[in-house]
């Protein structure tokens, strides 16, 4: 029975070590280092040059603040593939690199001109990269850049960076959605067009590394969005402006939230005058039929919200006055679209809107002969925007506050 | 006459096997429209429960190693309950490879996988200690935790705004035929088909009579969840995409992110998949137990470890790496084990108890 006990402890004993068996590969956290942004370039001796951004978790702590350290390092190694070059982070630094925080991954003008599929693989089948990550195309200055500013309220550039770009994202759309997932998405689905959110600098870069470049009042570089990068297959191709990457995310139904500033009577969008609406639950629909050789699309968008500051004298409290706020936002919104859309006809030349995506998804047996020369068609299409905005009310005044006469 | 499991246990019990290890890898990415697969391999899989209580009941419900003697004598029919033993045994070690596979790939890296493998196969073999009551009690449990966790998954997913309608179309771009085709070539008899398991158990769960009710309505539940699922896949990866995953349930959970706070969902899959394997490995040990002890004369109990030792091993050396454990899942072990054992010899079986037994005749 002694013998019996013994055994029994002595296996209790070696069950308590087995579990340990789980902890195999844990990492304290004082020898890991978050990194939190990648920037991948063309490299000078190897295939890719990757920018790593590590965080210095002490610097940025809200609470306690820091000793007035940098908030991040940034490293940059090369490598003939982004993971060689992930792997062999640690020749510069001590620490265990942790993936699982990445939150923005930018990538080079010239890296994406060559096309982005030879190293998303990578990214992609990596269990600790969240699919919800950032994939921006850094326009008019090296990737690895983007990383190198810093910021006032001392966090991390590409923090910054990521709240920037959803922030902009919910409040106005004029940036696609460029998640990871999306990439994968656009490439794979036919009719699709992949679009990237376009980052840009503007200010002085050689000062804004220094911490002493957020001393000052204004920020000496910025990083600013740019509107999208459109490709074509996986290359890049060229870019839209906000506005315009606003109205094609509008018209493939992104955006539910913004704000048009309708310009004034005078024709010139200088011209005094102006009326800016704010809708929040705007939807598209959009129908697209074969005319003979020639696709042609319809798109409808839909809206309501409310006004928020008119600069002519338009009285709210009839009906009339919202009918014609709803019919300048209409007009408008059809004229914008329908600029923009012949404008990527005749410059890009491929569906970001994302008809064929949705000829596919609808009529596959008709796409389905079509499919290879979509993009060649799309240039031929023509298009009918029709568009039904309600202005639901007013905010605080009735209409615009001057005099009217003599008397109250 | 042993006593008989809980009408309601029983159900559950085969619902959770049925469950446990299809959720995750659910019906082969061959086809572009999956989730219709599931529903489609549902009709001919009923027609299996017609066989095999049509097997039960010509010889009043005497379990599957039994009805074998009697049917192919005691020679053969010894023959078939090993063969069947090493059937349940094997793919009892699939499913224990196909959980290592997920746990290696999100959870424990670097956990060398003997060392998992042997963890996990002990408490496999002290569930089937517990026999085939407590296996059924314990089924009760998991079912909640399953179904649970499901629920939250496609919660979750939906307030992420991750499941976009559009995305399971177009429908049927092949047409139905390749569709039809993978639901007969797999999905009848994997999960459906494994139900064979618990012909074994028919004494304690209540014969043919109670067989017939109670793996229909688990049949019927597993296909709306199966499908459910399936749907979940394809609605949140898109049609396109989901071929790509090699856990789409997973890739689907890791898409979550309410308000940057709630994310990273991906345990909830590992938990899903553990414990349903726990469950049905436990099932396939016992059976195979079972089968082995009526040989070797023994009590069942005596084997638990061995065997469940033996299951760990043989989950480990079967296959070098995934894609192989991959193929000969899809391929030879459904033409070379499923079909002849889940289909053929049972078939055979059943003539041959007509032929032998006929109604009123004695032996």
């Amino acid at each position: 029975m002694r013998l019996m006990r013994f055994v029994c402890v002595l296996m209790l004993c070696l069950s308590l070590a087995m579990m340990g068996t789980g902890c195999w590969d844990q990492v304290e956290l004082n020898r890991a280092s978050m990194i939190t942004g990648l920037a991948l370039e063309k490299g000078n001796h190897m295939k890719y040059k990757v920018t790593f951004e590590i965080v210095n978790a002490l610097e940025t702590d809200p609470n306690k603040g820091g000793k007035g350290g940098t908030p991040t390092a940034i490293f940059t190694k090369e490598g003939n593939s982004i993971a060689e070059a992930v792997s062999r982070l640690n020749e510069s630094q001590e620490r265990y690199p942790i993936l699982a925080h990445v939150r923005v991954i930018v990538i080079d003008e010239k890296l994406a001109r060559e096309g982005i599929n030879q190293f998303m693989d990578v990214l992609q089948r990596n269990r600790y990269i969240r699919e919800d990550v950032l994939v921006l195309v850094g326009k008019g200055a090296p990737a690895s850049d983007f990383l190198r500013t810093v910021y006032a309220r001392g966090q991390y550039a590409s923090y910054k960076i990521q709240t920037q770009v959803e922030m902009y994202r919910k409040l106005f759309g004029g940036i696609p959605r460029s998640h990871l997932y999306d990439v994968a998405q656009a490439i794979l689905t036919d009719g699709r067009t992949l679009m990237l959110g376009a980052i840009t600098i503007s200010g002085e870069l050689e000062k804004s590394e220094s911490l002493d470049a957020i001393k000052t009042i204004y920020p000496v570089a910025i990083v600013k969005l740019a509107g999208a990068a459109v490709f074509k297959g996986d290359k890049l191709i060229g870019y839209l402006n906000n506005e315009r990457t606003r109205m094609v995310m509008l018209a493939s139904d992104y955006v539910s939230t913004s704000l048009f500033s309708i310009p004034g009577p005078g024709g010139k969008p200088t011209s005094s005058g102006a009326v800016a609406v704010q809708f929040y639950h705007m939807h598209s629909r959009m129908k697209v039929k074969m005319d003979g050789q020639k696709p042609s699309f319809k798109l409808h968008v839909e809206g309501d919200g409310k006004l928020t500051s008119v600069d002519r004298s338009i009285k709210l409290t009839t009906v009339k006055g919202y009918e014609e706020l709803e019919h300048l936002t209409s007009n408008y919104v059809n004229e914008q679209i329908q600029e923009t859309f012949e404008y990527v006809q005749k410059e890009l030349g491929v569906d970001v809107f994302g008809f064929g995506q949705h000829y596919y998804r609808y009529h596959f047996q008709k796409f389905k002969p079509l499919a290879e020369e979509w993009d060649s068609l799309f240039t031929t299409a023509n298009l009918e925007v029709s568009s039904s905005f309600t202005v639901r009310r007013p905010d605080l005044k009735t209409q615009k506050v001057e005099k009217d006469g003599i008397g109250p | 006459m042993p006593s008989k499991v809980n009408l309601i246990d029983t159900f559950t019990m085969q619902l959770v096997f049925l469950l446990s290890t299809a959720i995750i890898f659910g019906s082969p990415s061959l086809v572009p429209d999956s989730w219709l697969v599931g529903i489609i391999a549902f009709f001919p899989a009923c027609l299996l429960i017609v066989l095999y209580c049509a097997m039960l009941s010509s010889k009043e419900d005497m379990g599957l190693y039994p009805l074998l003697e009697r049917a192919w004598g005691k020679v053969i029919g010894k023959m078939f309950i090993l063969v069947y033993s090493t059937y349940f045994l094997y793919i009892a070690a699939r499913n224990i490879r196909d959980m290592i596979e997920l746990i290696m790939s999100i959870l424990l890296r670097i956990t060398p996988v003997p060392m998992l493998t042997t963890l996990f196969v002990f408490v496999i073999a002290y569930c089937a200690l517990g026999g085939i009551h407590a296996i059924a009690r314990f089924a009760s449990l998991i079912l909640w935790i399953i179904l649970f966790m499901l629920a939250t998954l496609a919660v979750l997913l939906m307030f992420s705004s991750s499941i976009i309608l559009e995305q399971m179309l177009p429908f049927l771009s092949k047409g139905l035929w390749p569709v039809v085709q993978t639901a007969f070539k797999h999905s009848i008899w994997f999960p459906y088909g494994e139900i064979i398991v618990f012909l074994v158990f028919q004494p304690q769960l209540g014969g043919a009579k109670r067989m017939r009710k109670v793996t229909f309505y688990a049949f019927v539940t597993t296909c709306i969840i199966l499908s459910a699922t399936d749907l979940i896949q394809v609605l949140t990866l898109g049609i396109e995409n989901k071929k790509f995953s090699v856990f789409a349930l997973l890739d689907a959970a890791r898409l979550i992110n309410i308000a940057n706070i709630i994310t990273r969902m991906d345990a909830l899959i590992a938990l899903i998949i553990m414990f349903g394997t726990l469950l049905k490995c436990a099932i396939f040990l016992y059976a195979a137990m079972v089968g082995v002890s009526r040989i070797f004369k023994k009590k069942p109990e005596d084997y638990a470890f061995s065997l469940a030792m033996l299951a760990g091993a043989f989950s480990i050396l079967v296959t070098r790496n995934s894609a192989e454990h991959v193929t000969e899942g899809l391929k030879y072990v459904i033409y070379t084990l499923h079909i002849p054992l889940q289909l053929l010899v049972p078939l055979l079986t059943l003539i041959l108890l007509r032929i032998r037994y006929r109604k009123g005749a004695t032996t």
